[in-house]
C-alpha cells in the first residue's frame, strides 16, 4: 500500500519544518514518529510512541520531505495503535464525522459540563454559526465558462452557509454556472484521517463521493476549504482509490483567473488603507503553496498585505478542540498573535474555517474565508464605485 | 530600476532562492515551484568561496585562488566581480535580517566542527563562530547533545592548533529531555522563558578571561539575537556558535527569514513536483501547465534530487530527463551538467566543475551561477522587449 | 590440548564440541570473531528444501540441523518460516522431483494456495503457480558467534583474536605447537593437533602443514533493502540458480546470491553491474523490488574444496569435507575441515572432533547438538540514555557497554551505523563517544575507516534514493565535519 515508506535519508528536513515540534517539547517529531516507527513496525515490533497524537496532521512533513516519504500518514497509521481512555474514544468517534457534528450547529454553546466530560477544550472557542444574508452580485461579467460544482464542505454547510452563497455569487459573476454539491452533508474524510482513524476516513470519503456522483456533470470541483482540496485532489486517489471525473481547483486559484473587468470594479473601491494579514493554512501550503492569497488579496485592492508568521495556527480541524492539545494549539497561534499586535491589522485572510476561528480568538480579529473578503469588496463597489 | 518578466524558478535549496530575490529585488514576478523544502535546513549556513587547493591544502586567499585558476568561465577570474556578488549578498542579507558584518572579507577565516578540527569558510552570518587564527577558546557542553561533546571536542581543538581549551557544563532546563536535539533547545531558547533561564544558567560560569565562548549552535532560531545578547551580556566576552549536523539550526534560521523576505515580495510558492521544462514553460506532475518568460532550474545535484543515478551508473537530469553522462568514481557532489545554459538554465548544484565536497566551493558556486543566470535572464527580456 | 585455527563458525563449533568432550582448546583468529565468510552470508537457516533435488545427503542434514539449532541456540535464531514460490514456467518436472526430494529427505511442505501466499507475501509476483510453505528460519550469524565466544569461554576455550599463525612445530612428525604473531610479538603455544577451520584461507592455513589443498573458491553477491519489506524467507522454486533467495533480517531483507568462481580468499570488492543483474533476477519474485529502497552490497567467499589427491576422511556429503593429513601420510594431528554452511557448522564440529578425538585416544561421545547455547546475563537496562544510533536505536549505554571491543566489534555487536543512513548521522556520533576515552587521532583515523568501509558496500548500488543517501553522508562528512583533513601545519 505504501509507496516510498522505506526511502527515508534521515536527513531531518521534516523534523525542521514541523510546527508542533517547535512548540511541544514531548512530542517526538516526524521522523521517529513516522518512518523510523514504521521500520520497525514492518519488522513485527508491536508499540505505539507517547504523544503520536500530538501531531495535528499538517504535512508539511511530508510536504519537506525529498524522497517523498509519506510521513505524515505513516503517524496515522501510528496513532492507531495507541490505546485510550473511552472518553477520548468516544470524543475522537464524534469529532472523526464532522459533518455529524455541524448538524447541530445551531446549537451554538455546548455546555461546560459536557465539555468537561468530553475532553473537549474549554479554552478553544467552539464554532459558531455566522449569519449573513447573501445577495447576487449582478450579470455576469464574462461569457458562460461552463458549470462547476462548489464543494460544499461540511464546516461550511453547517457553519457558515453564507460563505457557500457568496462563493456560488462571485464564481456566477465569472460566468461559472454553480451547483452546490454534495446536497446532504458529507465529509471528504480528512478528519477521520488526522484523527489516526484511516479506515473510518476512507468509508467516509466512499460515502462521500456517492453523493457527489448524485450531482451533473461538471468541469471542476472548486473547493473553499485547503483541507478538503487536498483531500479530494490527492488523497482520493492516492489513499483510497477515488477519482472525480474533472480537477479539483482551490477557490483562490479561480479567482486569480477572474476577468480583468473584476479586477478593474475591485480597483475603483480600492481597500489600500486597510492592512491585512494572509494566512494560507498548513493544508493549503501542503496542497497548493503559498503566497496565492497575497496575490490574491494586493490583486483586490489591499495593497498593506502581509503574509503571516505561522506555519501552521493550532486549529487544525478539530485538533485544538481536544483538551490534551489546547496549549499546543494555543502556542501554535501565538506568533500570529505577536503579528497581529504589530501589525494592527483589519482583518486575516484565511482559506479554513476551523483556522479562522481560532485565529480570531487569539487575535481578536476579523478572520474570514477569501471569498468573503472578495464579496465584501465588490459589494462595497456595487454600493459606491459603480457610479464612476 | 529594471522591471523585468515573469520567471518560474525551480527548487527552494540555496540557489533558487538567491535568484528569484534577484528577480524580485528588481520588482519582477517570481513562481518559484518545488517539490520539498530546500537543502538550508541540512547546512550551518556558511557559504563557502574555495577552502582547498586540489590537493586538499587550504586556501587562505579564495580571490587570489580563483584569480590563478582559470575555469570554464573567464569572468570567474575577476576579482572585483566576486566582490560586487559578494556585496550584493550582503546588502540583501542585511535587507533580509540575517546579521552579516558591513563589509566583505578578504580572506578566509578558520571555523571548528563538531569534532574540534578546523576547517576554513569564507561567507558567514555573526551568529557563526570563525576566527583569523587560533587562538585560545572556551567550549560549551550541553547535556544530550550527542553531536558536540565539548571535552572532545577542546581536546582535537588543542591536538590541532596547540591552543588551550576550557570547557563547562550547561545545566539543564525544568521540562528538558534527554533526546532533546540541537531544535529542541534553540525552540526552548527562543522563548522569553528560555532566555530567562539560559542568563541564570550562565551566571554560575562567569570566571576572569576573555577568550571566546564557543556553543554548539541552538542559540535560537527566530529569536537568535537575543538568545546571543544574553549570553554575550552575562559572560561579557564575545559568544558564537559551531554549526551541526542536521537538524542545523543556523540553516533553518536563514530559511525561515529568507523565504519570508520572498513571500513578502509577493512571489508565489507553487508546492509540486516538475516533470518537463522548457525554456518557457513547467508541466507539474498533476498535469497543470505554467508559463513564464523563462525557466531556471536550481533542483540541485544528487542530494537535491535535481540528477538521479540509475542503476546502470547513468546520471540523468529529473526534470528534463537528459542523460547527461555516467558516474565514475568522483564524490556524487562533483556530478552534474557541463554547462549551465542547456536547453533549460541550471543553476546551483547541478553544474559540473564546482564540487563543494572536495574543494569547498558551494557558496561560490550558488552566488556566480544565480548572478550568471540572472544577467542572461535580463539580457533575455530586454531583447524581448526590443523585437 | 587442540589448537583450532579460524574464528567463524566452523572453527567455534569445532571447538565448542570438543571443550564438551572435556579435550581443552585454543581458537587462534587471524582477525575478528566472524570477520570472513560467517559474518558475510544472508542469514538463511536452511529447511534442506534447497537442496532437496541437488544434494539430498545435505537437505537431510540440513533439516535436522534445523532443528537441532531452533533447540540449542533460541535466542540466536528467528523462526519466520519460509516458502518455496514457482513463477517461472517450465518448471513441471523439477517441481515434481523437487516434492519426492524433500520427502525422501523428511522435509516438512505444506502447499499453500496461490491466494494466500499472495496475501502473507506482499508484493509477491502475481503470477506465482505454486507455492510451498517450509520451516526455513532465520540465522542471527553474530549473535550465534557471540553466544559460541561465551559458552565456549565460560568452559575454558581461549581464543585469541588479531593473533596470526606463523608456523606449526612438530617433534618427530607429530604436531607439537604452533607459533603466531599477535600486535605484542611472537609466541608459542604448545598443543598436541591442529585444526585448520580457516574457511577460504584453510589452503594457506594446510601449506603450513606442508600439504597442498586445493580449494574451490567462489564469491557470491548479497544486497540489503533498507526495510523488513517480506516477512518470511522466500525462495524462488526452480533449480538452484542466482538471486533466488530473499530473507528477512532483523529490520532488512536480504537478496542472495551468485555463484563467480575465484582463487583469492579476500572477497572481492562488490560491483555495480553485479548489484543491477542480482536485483534483476530478485524481480522475477518481486517485481516491485527494484523501488525498494536498497542499502548495501556485500560479498561473501564459498570456501568450497575440490579435493585433487587428498582424500577426505569423512565424505560426509558434497558439501563439507574433513582430512585427516597424518592418515594421508602427511603431518600427524593436523587436520582440515573444509567446505560447509552456517546451517551444519555443529555438525561440522561434531564430526571433526570425532576425528580429533580419536586421535588424542579418547572416546567421549558429542553433545553439542543437546546443549543449549546460554546467552550472557542481560546487561543492566541504562533507561536514561541518549540515542547514538536513530536507525536502529542504538543508545550511549549500549555503546559504553561495549567499549573495550575493537572498532568493528563494537560496530557488530550494537548493529550501530547498519541502518537505512548507514552512519550519515551516527558515526561521528559514535567516534566522538568513544574519543572521550581514547586518544583523539585513534578516533579520527576510525571515523575514516568506518566511512571507508561503509561507503564499500553503498557505492556499488548508489542509485535513486541510496545515491541521495551516500552524497549527504560525502557532504556531511568532508563539509560539516570535515573530516580527513589533515592540520598539523596549524601549530
Amino acid at each position: 500500500m505504501w509507496q516510498a515508506a522505506d526511502a527515508c535519508l534521515k536527513c531531518t528536513l521534516c523534523v525542521t519544518q514541523c510546527p508542533v515540534v517547535s512548540v511541544n517539547p514531548d512530542f517526538a517529531g516526524p521522523k521517529a514518529l513516522g518512518p523510523e516507527w514504521f521500520r520497525r513496525h514492518q519488522a513485527g515490533t508491536l508499540e505505539t510512541m507517547a504523544h503520536v497524537d500530538d501531531c495535528t496532521f499538517c504535512q508539511l512533513c511530508e510536504a519537506a520531505c525529498p524522497v517523498d516519504v509519506p510521513v505524515a500518514h505513516l503517524i496515522a497509521a501510528h496513532k492507531e495503535g495507541t490505546i485510550r481512555s473511552w472518553r477520548h474514544r468516544l470524543r475522537d468517534e464524534m469529532l472523526a464525522r464532522p459533518h455529524r457534528v455541524a448538524v447541530f450547529a445551531r446549537f451554538s454553546t455546548v455546555p461546560t459540563l459536557v465539555r468537561s466530560v468530553g475532553a473537549i477544550s474549554q479554552k478553544t472557542p467552539l464554532p459558531r454559526r455566522h449569519r449573513e444574508s447573501v445577495g447576487g452580485l449582478g450579470p455576469p461579467l464574462a461569457k458562460s465558462q461552463g458549470r462547476v460544482a462548489l464543494f460544499r464542505d461540511c464546516y461550511s454547510a453547517g457553519y457558515d452557509p453564507g460563505l457557500l452563497d457568496m462563493a456560488q455569487a462571485l464564481l456566477s459573476l465569472w460566468g461559472f454556472e454553480v451547483v452546490q454539491l454534495p446536497r446532504v452533508a458529507s465529509c471528504c474524510g480528512a478528519a477521520a484521517y488526522a484523527a489516526g482513524k484511516p479506515a473510518l476516513a476512507r468509508k467516509t470519503a466512499e460515502s462521500c463521493r456517492r453523493e457527489l456522483a448524485l450531482g451533473p456533470q461538471v468541469s471542476a470541483w472548486v473547493t473553499l476549504n485547503a483541507t478538503c482540496d487536498g483531500t479530494l485532489r490527492e488523497e482520493w486517489p492516492r489513499y483510497f482509490g477515488l477519482s472525480l471525473d474533472a480537477p479539483v481547483l482551490p477557490f483562490d486559484e479561480v479567482a486569480l483567473s477572474a476577468s480583468d473587468e473584476f479586477w478593474r470594479r475591485m480597483h475603483l473601491v480600492s481597500a489600500s488603507n486597510v492592512p491585512l494579514i494572509t494566512h494560507t493554512t498548513c493544508r493549503g501550503k501542503v496542497a497548493r503553496g503559498d503566497g496565492h492569497l497575497t496575490k490574491l488579496a494586493r490583486r483586490a485592492g489591499f495593497s498593506r498585505v502581509e503574509p503571516s508568521v505561522a506555519a501552521c495556527c493550532g486549529a487544525a480541524g478539530s485538533y485544538a478542540f481536544k483538551v490534551e492539545h489546547e496549549d499546543t494549539a494555543q502556542a501554535l497561534a501565538k506568533p500570529l498573535a505577536l503579528q497581529s499586535k504589530r501589525v494592527k491589522p483589519q482583518g486575516f485572510m484565511t482559506d479554513s474555517g476551523t483556522c479562522a476561528i481560532h485565529i480570531e480568538h487569539v487575535t481578536q480579529v476579523q478572520t474570514r474565508h477569501p471569498a468573503y473578503w472578495l464579496y465584501r469588496q465588490y459589494q462595497r463597489y456595487l454600493q459606491e464605485g459603480s457610479g464612476q | 530600476m529594471t522591471t523585468c518578466g515573469d520567471v518560474i524558478v525551480v527548487g527552494r535549496g540555496p540557489a533558487g532562492l538567491l535568484f528569484s530575490s534577484l528577480v524580485a529585488q528588481n520588482r519582477g514576478s517570481v513562481i518559484l515551484v518545488a517539490d520539498a523544502q530546500g537543502s538550508f535546513p541540512l547546512w550551518g549556513g556558511q557559504w563557502d568561496f574555495c577552502n582547498y587547493t586540489d590537493d586538499g591544502e587550504h586556501v587562505l586567499d579564495p580571490y587570489q585562488w580563483w584569480q590563478q585558476h582559470p575555469s570554464a568561465w573567464d569572468e570567474v577570474r575577476d576579482a572585483s566581480t566576486w566582490t560586487l556578488r559578494w556585496q550584493h549578498l550582503m546588502t540583501l542579507w542585511q535587507e533580509i535580517g540575517i546579521p552579516v558584518p558591513d563589509r566583505v572579507p578578504k580572506l578566509n577565516r578558520w571555523m571548528v566542527t563538531p569534532l574540534g578540527q578546523l576547517r576554513p569558510t569564507y561567507w558567514v552570518a555573526n551568529w557563526h563562530f570563525v576566527m583569523e587564527r587560533p587562538g585560545p577558546l572556551v567550549f560549551v557542553d550541553v547535556p544530550g547533545l550527542v553531536d558536540f561533546r565539548a571535552e572532545v571536542v577542546a581536546r582535537v581543538y588543542t591536538a590541532t592548533t596547540g591552543q588551550m581549551a576550557k570547557t563547562f557544563r550547561l545545566a539543564v532546563p525544568s521540562g528538558w529531555r534527554r533526546d532533546w536535539h540541537a531544535l529542541n533547545w534553540a525552540w526552548f531558547l527562543d522563548s522569553k522563558a528560555g532566555q530567562d533561564w539560559l542568563g541564570q544558567a550562565l551566571r554560575d560560569q562567569v570566571r576572569a578571561g576573555e577568550e571566546a565562548v564557543v556553543f554548539p549552535q541552538i542559540l535560537g532560531v527566530d529569536h537568535c539575537e537575543e538568545v546571543l545578547e544574553v549570553a554575550q551580556r552575562v559572560l561579557g566576552r564575545p559568544v558564537a556558535e559551531v554549526p551541526l549536523p542536521p537538524p542545523a539550526v543556523g540553516g533553518i534560521r536563514i530559511q525561515r527569514r529568507w523565504e519570508y523576505w520572498l513571500r513578502r515580495h509577493g512571489i508565489q510558492l507553487v508546492s509540486a513536483r516538475v516533470t518537463a521544462a522548457n525554456r518557457h514553460s513547467v508541466t507539474l506532475q498533476d498535469g497543470r501547465a505554467l508559463a513564464a518568460d523563462a525557466v531556471v532550474l536550481a533542483t540541485g545535484g544528487i542530494l537535491g534530487g535535481g540528477l538521479e543515478i540509475q542503476p546502470s551508473g547513468s546520471v540523468r537530469n529529473t526534470v528534463t530527463g537528459a542523460v547527461i553522462g555516467t558516474l565514475g568514481d568522483q564524490l556524487l557532489g562533483a556530478v552534474g551538467h557541463r554547462n549551465w545554459d542547456e536547453s533549460v538554465p541550471v543553476i546551483g548544484r547541478m553544474i559540473q566543475g564546482w564540487n563543494p565536497d572536495k574543494r569547498g566551493n558551494g557558496g561560490a558556486m550558488n552566488l556566480w551561477t544565480a548572478h550568471v543566470a540572472y544577467q542572461a535572464f535580463i539580457g533575455h527580456t530586454a531583447l524581448a522587449r526590443e523585437n | 590440548m587442540v589448537v583450532v585455527i579460524g574464528g567463524g563458525c566452523t572453527g567455534l563449533g569445532v571447538a565448542w564440541d570438543l571443550i564438551l568432550r572435556g579435550v581443552p582448546v585454543t581458537v587462534v583468529e587471524a582477525r575478528e570473531l566472524g570477520s570472513g565468510t560467517s559474518g558475510r552470508f544472508h542469514g538463511l537457516l536452511h529447511s534442506g528444501g534447497r537442496y532437496a533435488v541437488t544434494d539430498p545427503v545435505s537437505a537431510k542434514q540440513c533439516r535436522q540441523e534445523n532443528e537441532v539449532l531452533r533447540r540449542i541456540a533460541p535466542s540466536a535464531v528467528e523462526s519466520v518460516g519460509g516458502y518455496f514460490v514457482s513463477v517461472d514456467d517450465g518448471v513441471e518436472s523439477y517441481m515434481r522431483d523437487w516434492i519426492a526430494g524433500t520427502q525422501s529427505a523428511g522435509i516438512p511442505v505444506t502447499e499453500v494456495s496461490v491466494e494466500t501466499a499472495i496475501r502473507r507475501l506482499p508484493g509477491l509476483n502475481p503470477r506465482v503457480q505454486r507455492a510451498f510453505a517450509v520451516a526455513d528460519a532465520v540465522l542471527k550469524g553474530f549473535e550465534l558467534l557471540d553466544l559460541l565466544r561465551v559458552n565456549g569461554e565460560r568452559r575454558g576455550v581461549t581464543i585469541l583474536t588479531e593473533t596470526r599463525v606463523t608456523q606449526v612445530q612438530t617433534v618427530n612428525g607429530q604436531v607439537s605447537g604452533i607459533s603466531v604473531r599477535t600486535k605484542d610479538g611472537e609466541r608459542r603455544i604448545p598443543c598436541d593437533a591442529v585444526v585448520n577451520a580457516a574457511g577460504p584461507w584453510a589452503g594457506q592455513v594446510a601449506q603450513l602443514f606442508g600439504e597442498r589443498v586445493q580449494m574451490e573458491l567462489s564469491s557470491g553477491l548479497m544486497l540489503i533493502y533498507s526495510n523488513r519489506m517480506v516477512p518470511s524467507v522466500v525462495n524462488r522454486l526452480a533449480p538452484p540458480g542466482d538471486g533466488d533467495i530473499v530473507v528477512p533480517h532483523g529490520r532488512t531483507v536480504i537478496l542472495g546470491t551468485t555463484e563467480v568462481p575465484q582463487v583469492d580468499p579476500e572477497p572481492p570488492e562488490p560491483t555495480r553491474e553485479s548489484a543491477e543483474y542480482l536485483q534483476s533476477l530478485g524481480q522475477a519474485m518481486f517485481p516491485e523490488m527494484n523501488r525498494w529502497r536498497i542499502l548495501r552490497a556485500f560479498v561473501g567467499v564459498r570456501p568450497l574444496f575440490e579435493g585433487n589427491g587428498v582424500v577426505p576422511q569423512s565424505r560426509v556429503s558434497r558439501d563439507f569435507t574433513v582430512v585427516d593429513h597424518g592418515r594421508q601420510g602427511g603431518l600427524q594431528g593436523a587436520f582440515s575441515v573444509m567446505g560447509g554452511k552456517w546451517t551444519t557448522f555443529r555438525l561440522m564440529g561434531e564430526r571433526t572432533a570425532d576425528v580429533v578425538v580419536e586421535y588424542l585416544h579418547q572416546s567421549s561421545p558429542s553433545i553439542s547438538a543437546h546443549t543449549v547455547l546460554e546467552p550472557d546475563a542481560p546487561r543492566e537496562k541504562h533507561s536514561a540514555s541518549s540515542t547514538i544510533c536513530e536507525c536502529e536505536r542504538v543508545s550511549e549505554a549500549q555503546l559504553l557497554d561495549q567499549m573495550a571491543e575493537p572498532f568493528d566489534n563494537w560496530r557488530t555487536r550494537t548493529w550501530f551505523a547498519m541502518g537505512p543512513c548507514q552512519g550519515t548521522m551516527c558515526a561521528h556520533r559514535a567516534v566522538s563517544l568513544r574519543m572521550q576515552y581514547t586518544d583523539v587521532e585513534g578516533g579520527l583515523d576510525e571515523l575514516t575507516n568506518l566511512r571507508r568501509e561503509r561507503e564499500r558496500g553503498v557505492r556499488p548500488v548508489a542509485w535513486g534514493t541510496n545515491a541521495r543517501e551516500l552524497a549527504l553522508t560525502e557532504a556531511l562528512s568532508c563539509q560539516t565535519l570535515a573530516e580527513g583533513v589533515a592540520h598539523d601545519h596549524l601549530r
